[in-house]
C-alpha cells in the first residue's frame, strides 16, 4: 500500500517496557508520531474493543495521539545497524486509533442512563485504567456517538446507537471506496491477493465491497455495535468468510473522517462513585425505599 | 467453646425470619450472658439489635467470648431442616471456622446435625445512646403489621404522628391518601391486647414504609411491639421475645418527601 511507503522506518530498541519480550522489534510508525523527537510515547494495555482482551496500544499524550500496535511475526530475519547485525522476531504495526473505538464498550454497557464521563469509563475490574481512559477522553469527540445532557454543573452522557451508525457509516463507505480505487481483491470466492489485481472492478458486486469493510471496521466494534452496524448497511447477516487481519486500514479512514481534533469541552467531573453489586428486585426497592432517609450511623456513635 | 441448647427450635426459626430480608449476613457475639447481634442494612438506614439473654437457653455455655460471621440466608437454610419443637444445639469450638448445628425430636428418636461455615465479617459496631423517648407506643403486633401492610399500598412513606388524642398513621400516593388512628383503648383484659400511649411530647416523623413492613417480620415473635420515637432521632422497634430476649429495630426518619 502506498500509504505505508509514507511511513518512516524506525528502529526501536526496546528496554523499558516489560511486555516486550523481544530485545529487538521492527516498528513501523505513522509520520504523525515520528515527527517531533519528544519521547513522551508509552506503551499502554487497554481493553481491546472487541474481544475485551488487553490489547499493547502507543500512547503520545504531547501529541495527544493513541495508535494500536499490532505484530506479524517475521522470523529468521536480520537487519544491519552500520556495521552490527541485529536479528528481529517481529513486525510491528503502529496505527493510529480513534479512542472512541475504545469507549464504545464502556459506552454500549453504560448505556440505559445518562451518566457523567467518569462513570462510564470505569473499568470494574481494572480499576488502573480509568484515569487512562479519561484522559484519552479528550482526545476524541464523544459527541460522535453518544448523546449529552447538561444537567446543573455536570455534564452527562448517553451512548446513542443512532449516532454511532452515522459516524461508522462513512468510514465503511470510504473504505470500501478505497478498496475499489485500489482494486483490491474482496472477492470471498477468490484467493486474496495483492500480486494479480483486477481489470474489472465492476465484475465484483459493490456489495463485495461493503462487506469486506465492514469485517475491518467491525474488528474494532463489540458485536452488538456490529449486528446494528450490519442492520444499517443493510447487508444481510451472514457468516463472513473474507475477515482478515485489518492491519492498518481502519485508520486510513480516520485519518479521511477528520475527527481527532481536540475538544476541550469534556472535563472531568468529580461525582460520588456508586457502587453497583449484583442486586435482587428486592434489594432494589429496598434501596428505593432507603433514599431520603438519613444514614442510621449518624445518630449513634461509632465504637 | 460455645454450646447452646434451646428447646424450641421454632423460635429460632422465627427470629431469622425477622432479619433475614434486612441483613445478608451478620455476626453474632457470644458472650456469658447470651447472644446479641447488631448490624445495619445494606443501605445503612436501619439496625438491627438482637439480644438473646443465656437464662432464656435449656443449657448455654460459652468459655470465651466469640463472634460469628454467619451468612443468614444459608442459617436460613439450616433452620428450615427442623420442626418447630425440635430441640436445638447450637455449638462451635473456640476460634472455630464452622458451627455445628443439631436438632433432636422430643422422643429422641430422630437427630440430625449440620455444619456451617462461618465467615469473617467486617462489621461496626454502634453505640447507642441511652435515649428519653417523648413518645412510647405499646399496641398488638399484629395490629401494627396490619397497619403498616395496609397502609404500603398507597404510598412509600408512612407518617406517624403521636399526639395525646393517640396514634395516627397516614400516607399518601398516586391514588390519594390513607390514615388510621389508633386511641388508648380504656379497657382490656390483657395488656398486650390494648394500646396504650405514653407521651412527654407531640411526635410526628415521616419513615420508609419498605422497611416498616420487613420490621413486621418480627411480629410472630411476639404479641406485642413497642414503637419509641422522638423528634428527629430513628424510631425503634421492639419485639420482646417471651424469656429469651428481645429484638430492636432502629430505622432513620426520612428527612425529604418522595414525590
Amino acid at each position: 500500500m502506498t500509504r505505508k511507503s509514507k511511513k518512516e522506518e524506525k528502529f526501536v530498541e526496546q528496554e523499558s517496557t516489560v511486555e516486550l519480550n523481544d530485545k529487538y522489534r521492527f516498528l513501523i510508525l505513522p509520520d504523525t508520531l515520528t515527527k517531533d523527537q519528544n519521547i513522551d510515547k508509552e506503551f499502554i494495555k487497554l481493553r481491546h474493543p472487541q474481544t475485551g482482551q488487553m490489547a499493547l496500544f502507543l500512547y503520545s499524550e504531547n501529541e495527544k495521539k493513541l495508535a494500536q500496535m499490532r505484530s506479524l511475526p517475521f522470523s529468521h530475519r536480520s537487519f544491519f545497524k552500520e556495521s552490527e547485525v541485529i536479528p528481529i522476531n517481529r513486525i510491528d504495526f503502529v496505527t493510529l486509533v480513534d479512542p472512541l473505538f475504545i469507549f464504545l464498550p464502556y459506552l454500549v454497557k453504560c448505556s440505559s442512563m445518562f451518566s457523567p464521563l467518569d462513570q462510564i469509563l470505569m473499568d470494574e475490574e481494572l480499576p488502573e485504567l480509568n484515569n487512562l481512559l479519561m484522559k484519552l477522553s479528550t482526545l476524541t469527540n464523544i459527541q460522535q456517538v453518544a448523546d449529552m445532557k447538561e444537567c446543573a454543573d455536570l455534564t452527562l452522557w448517553q451512548y446513542s446507537e443512532k449516532k454511532t451508525l452515522d459516524w461508522l457509516s462513512p468510514k465503511v463507505e470510504n473504505v470500501s471506496q478505497v478498496l475499489i480505487t485500489r482494486q483490491i481483491n474482496v472477492n470471498p470466492n477468490a484467493a486474496v491477493s495483492t500480486s494479480f489485481k483486477l481489470s474489472d472492478t465492476k465484475s465484483i458486486a459493490k456489495e463485495h465491497y461493503t462487506r469486506y469493510a465492514f469485517s475491518l471496521i467491525s474488528e474494532y466494534l463489540p458485536i452488538d455495535v456490529q449486528k446494528s452496524l450490519l442492520k444499517h448497511l443493510g447487508l444481510p447477516e451472514k457468516v463472513e468468510c473474507n475477515k482478515r487481519k485489518a492491519g492498518g486500514s481502519i485508520t486510513d479512514v480516520n485519518k479521511k473522517v477528520k475527527h481527532s481534533d481536540n475538544h476541550d469541552d469534556e472535563k472531568p467531573y468529580k461525582v460520588e462513585k456508586v457502587v453497583i453489586p449484583k442486586i435482587s428486585a428486592k434489594d432494589k426497592a429496598l434501596k428505593k425505599a432507603a433514599s431520603g432517609t438519613r444514614s442510621i450511623s449518624s445518630f449513634f456513635i461509632k465504637k | 467453646m460455645f454450646e447452646a441448647r434451646l428447646l424450641k427450635s421454632g423460635q429460632l426459626k422465627k427470629i431469622l425470619e425477622a432479619i433475614k430480608e434486612l441483613l445478608k449476613e451478620a455476626t453474632f457475639d457470644c458472650s456469658d450472658s447470651g447472644i446479641q447481634l447488631q448490624a445495619m442494612d445494606d443501605a445503612h438506614v436501619s439496625l438491627v439489635s438482637m439480644c438473646l439473654k443465656s437464662t432464656g437457653f435449656d443449657k448455654f455455655r460459652c468459655d470465651r467470648n466469640l463472634s460469628m460471621g454467619i451468612n443468614l440466608e444459608s442459617m436460613v437454610k439450616i433452620m428450615k431442616c427442623c420442626s418447630n419443637d425440635d430441640i436445638m444445639t447450637i455449638k462451635a469450638q473456640d476460634n472455630a471456622d464452622t458451627l455445628t448445628i443439631m436438632f433432636e425430636t422430643k422422643n429422641q428418636e430422630k437427630m440430625s446435625d449440620y455444619e456451617m461455615k462461618l465467615m469473617n465479617l467486617d462489621q461496626e459496631h454502634l453505640g447507642i445512646p441511652e435515649t428519653n423517648y417523648s413518645c412510647i407506643i405499646k399496641m398488638p403486633s399484629s395490629e401494627f403489621a396490619r397497619i403498616c401492610r395496609d397502609l404500603s399500598q398507597f404510598g412509600d412513606s408512612l407518617v406517624i404522628a403521636c399526639t395525646k388524642e393517640g396514634v395516627k398513621f397516614s400516607t399518601s400516593g398516586d391514588i390519594g391518601s390513607a390514615n388510621v388512628k389508633l386511641s388508648q383503648t380504656s379497657t382490656f383484659d390483657k395488656e398486650e391486647e390494648g394500646v396504650t400511649i405514653e407521651m412527654t411530647q407531640a411526635v410526628c416523623l415521616t419513615f420508609a414504609c419498605r422497611y416498616l413492613n420487613l420490621f413486621c417480620k418480627a411480629t410472630p415473635l411476639s404479641t406485642q411491639v413497642i414503637l419509641s420515637m422522638s423528634g428527629d432521632v430513628p424510631l425503634v422497634v421492639e419485639y420482646q421475645i417471651e424469656e429469651l430476649g428481645c429484638i430492636r429495630y432502629y430505622l432513620a426518619p426520612k428527612i425529604e418527601e418522595d414525590d
